[in-house]
């Protein structure tokens, strides 16, 4: 089994300029806090950003967009960043927004093969005008396009060092999706361990999709609960 | 948190809608402290559509386990017999139709169960996140909302005139005034809050309703 394991410098230092890259997380749930540093210090800029939110002001990619590194970001909800929020709006940055439901499961076709699915909802209303209709069989639906990227950026609790994966409660979120949907998956974890060391039907997610795992080195306070 | 007389009101009004055999999603704001109202004995299963099924109490900031966050980005705890999900299988669920109930916050509503609640118009646009799918695909969504706004506009209307998140999805409305059921027919009054009077309804609500026989009060 091919050892995977790999420093944040050197994973990070794969991601060239221009790159679409997929960020696991659910607000602050999941997101890999250590790749979106190290990505910070690197600076490739004009990075295609695909993760739920963008989340909240001075935390993972709100630090990223200020560092002004990103051209495009795909989101569910921004609503906790007012930075994104403005510059979507002012159109400094592209900010494309997607139901939550279908994100994940554009992602999920991605990482599954399937070049997209098709959906009823929205249909009668402004979000499903500009998409692509179907008919099959005297049914019409949206076509709803697999989104992939060139990097995946997720975080598990545990790891071994072929990339099985066991996420921390809600964390596993867009994580096992974006892990299977990008050329290059790239994992920090908590705790990386022997491969046997995680029990086969306790695995999460399976380490066939990564291609790099690292361990978390420095544990900043965005790892903390937030304080509202 | 200090609940006002009103929002008290409606909130108890919707624990009433449900029972221990349910599977409930809660909107951001209002509908999430419906738990505080609802008897142990009586309690659903919450799902949160980050993925949790079964979502328990939020903690405090010390016992909070920074992962284990709902929706509305609460510090949680899951009930027995809950479980965690990936945001696929989550929404699976939802376009499924395993949601009973949905309680959501509203903008307007429109006297067809039309709802606009994602963008306030001239309001900086935050995503719709799940509650376009949410409002689409539950088997009943109930409309936890002020009679009128802030502006003393009613949110009761013809036609919402707000971008909309769904049509035709909603089925209850529950104000400080009054409870609504939206049928097929129009909007019909079924209950009216005490001490509230019919008048004062009809001239805050933006469209003619019928009022059923044995009206109640709550």
């Amino acid at each position: 089994m091919k050892d995977k394991r790999c420093d944040i410098e050197t994973a990070i230092a794969k991601i060239p300029n221009g790159a679409s890259v997929m960020v696991s997380g659910f607000g602050s749930s999941g997101t890999p806090f250590s790749l979106i540093d190290e990505l910070i210090n690197q600076g490739q800029q004009d990075l295609t950003i695909i993760k739920n939110d963008a989340n909240e002001d001075g935390i993972g990619i709100d630090k990223l967009v200020k560092s002004g590194q990103v051209k495009k970001i795909y989101a569910t909800h921004i609503g906790l960043n007012p930075t994104v929020m403005k510059f979507a709006e002012s159109g400094e940055m592209d900010v494309e927004l997607i139901p939550q439901g279908i994100m994940a499961e554009r992602i999920r076709c991605a990482g599954v093969g399937l070049p997209g699915f098709l959906s009823t909802i929205g249909f009668d209303i402004d979000y499903g005008k500009d998409k692509s209709i179907v008919e099959v069989e005297g049914e019409k639906y949206i076509f709803e396009k697999a989104l992939s990227a060139d990097f995946a950026l997720v975080r598990a609790e545990i790891a071994d060092s072929f990339g099985n994966m066991r996420f921390n409660t809600a964390g596993i979120n867009f994580a096992p999706l974006m892990s299977q949907a990008a050329d290059v998956t790239i994992v920090e974890a908590k705790q990386v361990v022997k491969v046997g060391e995680i029990n086969p039907e306790d695995v999460h997610a399976s380490g066939i999709s990564v291609d790099i795992v690292s361990q978390i080195i420095h544990y900043t306070e965005e790892y903390d609960p937030i304080r509202r | 948190m200090t609940l006002s007389a009103d929002n008290t009101r409606i909130l108890e009004r919707a624990a009433q809608e449900v029972n221990n055999e349910m599977v409930i999603n809660l909107g951001i704001g209002l509908p999430q402290i419906i738990p505080n109202f609802i008897s142990e004995d009586n309690s659903p299963l919450i799902h949160s559509e980050n993925g949790i099924i079964g979502v328990g109490n939020i903690l405090p900031y010390d016992e909070s386990n920074p992962d284990c966050m709902d929706a509305g980005g609460g510090y949680v705890d899951v009930v027995p017999g809950g479980s965690f999900v990936d945001s696929a299988e989550s929404f699976g669920f939802v376009r499924r139709g395993k949601i009973d109930v949905s309680f959501l916050g509203a903008f307007q509503v429109s006297s067809k169960g039309d709802l606009a609640n994602w963008h306030f118009p001239g309001a900086r646009k935050p995503g719709m996140g799940g509650g376009l799918e949410i409002a689409s695909c539950a088997k009943k969504i109930i409309i936890l909302m002020k009679q009128m706004d802030k502006a003393g506009n009613t949110k009761i209307l013809p036609e919402c005139t707000f971008p909309l998140t769904a049509k035709n999805c909603v089925k209850m409305i529950i104000t400080e005034k009054a409870v609504f059921n939206v049928s097929v027919n129009g909007l019909e009054l079924i209950e009216m809050a005490i001490g509230e009077s019919l008048d004062e309804i009809k001239n805050t609500t933006g469209d003619d309703f019928t009022v059923i026989d044995n009206l109640k009060e709550f």
